[in-house]
């Protein structure tokens, strides 16, 4: 037995563990987990402060546990375990930092929607009389469509069959439609001019502005998308999203119906709504 | 790097390892490679985060976690597993006194220790697909179910180890391999445990914020 020699791998030191380090162990992890546990359940702290706590004490424990049960130090002998350990901690933080930051980067496809994942609901912008919300016109059935002033294609054909639809919804019930226009260009200041242009299709679309950081939060919220594709001293001319997004009496979005919707689609999807609400009413 | 002695071995029914304490570390090459699988294991792991972190908010029509969550529930499994933990290193000190009883003993209460966290999170399983979050019910709680499911199956794996140490200790008694195999167990089990210290600090208390 003598030739035995030791050798570099210093795991064999967790057999050098004492009674008196395990307790010391125990009591510090059953310290670190009571903490954070008590914060969340006991008392009303600030919730940016819990949730440094609840870090701080994981990894504070995590540490008591690699030394006081693991016996982990940072001895030569150890050298090649604190070393590949160390290597996995690199791979896993850019494993987890790396999947947050891609889900919430800012895509097309990504991070779009409300916190539930779920899409539409309530925004407030400014009308041509002051701020308007989506809630303002609960009860009615509203067409949300995201375009600018300016738009030569696809801003004017959708405000065609807009026109055509609610001309078609029999005048009884056409009070109970609300179509609104929102302008995704931040450049655009003067609602009036906006209004004018809506108005000018039909009196029951209205144009709706925001700053920059409204119609992102508006337009994520919906799933709308959008891109200036004009140089900063161009006139503003966007890519975006060209779909009617229906919205019920209650204010749920219910639909978000596609560009080359006609306005036929469109009338019997309103009617549809407003049918449903009169029977449930 | 490594020079190994594995040739070097004692003869089966070995017991007087202990007098040899210094030299007991020729299987330290295999507690190194069962420590690469342990940080390969916490790869998948961090996977399992990473999905959990992304999806946490997705509960489309499903009930919501922070409704169903019950934190005192869960800080009695987070106890459960920490004192397996510490009686587990009981055990581990057993063994290097040459004492097969107080070891059988400690790895007895820490096997009734992880088998009672067990059932109480397969009971919790039960409890929250009854109100209606079920893996399949929405994005989190697939993710939620993946995680503290696989952790959960590590814990499973882990108690059936332990049965089967104790039959190779009654067997052949306290011998270098059969020490080998304790650490490495002893080396699942710890961070099995620093796992769940990320899942209740991640997933339950940080959702009932």
């Amino acid at each position: 037995m003598t030739e035995l020699t030791h050798s570099d791998n210093a795991l064999n030191d967790i057999a050098h563990g004492s009674v008196r380090q395990y307790v010391i162990g125990l009591l510090l992890s059953l310290l670190l987990t009571a903490i954070p546990f008590a914060l969340v359940m006991y008392t009303d702290m600030t919730k940016s402060l819990i949730v440094v706590t609840i870090f701080a004490t994981a990894v504070a424990q995590i540490l008591v546990q690699l030394v006081f049960f693991l016996h982990m130090n940072t001895s030569s002998e150890q050298w090649w375990n604190v070393f590949s350990a160390a290597f996995v901690v690199v791979l896993v933080a850019i494993l987890i930092v790396g999947s947050i930051w891609v889900s919430n980067a800012n895509q097309p496809l990504g991070g779009v929607g409300n916190a539930d994942g779920t899409l539409g609901g309530n925004f407030e912008l400014t009308g041509h009389q002051g701020p308007v919300s989506l809630s303002d016109y609960q009860g009615s059935v509203v067409v949300v469509y995201f375009g600018f002033l300016g738009c030569n294609n696809f801003c004017d054909t959708s405000m065609l069959t807009l026109q055509k639809a609610i001309n078609r919804v029999p005048e009884s019930k056409r009070q109970q439609i609300q179509a609104l226009m929102i302008n995704i260009d931040p450049g655009l200041t003067d609602v009036q001019k906006l209004q004018n242009y809506t108005q000018s299709w039909h009196p029951q679309i209205s144009g709706l502005i925001g700053n920059f950081a409204e119609i992102k939060e508006v337009t994520n919220r919906y799933g709308a998308f959008y891109e200036r594709t004009s140089g900063r001293d161009e006139p503003a001319d966007y890519l975006h999203t060209s779909r009617f997004f229906i919205v019920d009496q209650d204010g749920d979005l219910v639909d978000a119906m596609r560009h080359s919707t006609t306005a036929a689609e469109l009338v019997a999807r309103l009617e549809k709504l407003l049918d449903e609400n009169h029977a449930a009413g | 790097m490594m020079q190994s002695n594995l040739l070097v071995k004692p003869p089966a029914g070995y017991t007087g390892y202990v007098e040899q304490e210094s030299h007991h570390d020729a299987d330290g090459d295999s507690l190194f490679g069962f420590w690469l699988y342990i940080l390969s294991d916490c790869i998948l792991f961090a996977c399992l985060f990473a999905t959990y972190a992304v999806l946490r908010g997705n509960f489309v029509d499903a009930p919501l976690a922070a409704d169903l969550f019950d934190l005192n529930y869960i800080a009695v499994e987070t106890a459960l597993l920490l004192f397996s933990s510490f009686t587990f290193g009981m055990a581990v000190l057993g063994m290097q006194a040459g004492s097969m009883a107080r070891m059988f003993r400690w790895l007895g209460v820490t096997f009734l220790l992880g088998a009672g966290f067990l059932f109480l999170e397969v009971k919790e399983f039960i409890h929250l697909s009854h109100a209606g979050a079920t893996p399949w019910s929405a994005g989190s709680w697939s993710a939620f179910y993946g995680l503290i499911g696989t952790h959960g199956l590590h814990v499973l794996a882990g108690l059936v180890w332990m049965v089967v140490l104790v039959l190779h200790f009654m067997r052949d008694g306290i011998t270098a391999t059969n020490a080998t195999r304790l650490m490495c167990l002893s080396l699942f089990w710890h961070f099995l445990d620093i796992i769940w210290i990320c899942v209740f600090s991640v997933v339950y208390l940080m959702e009932m914020l």
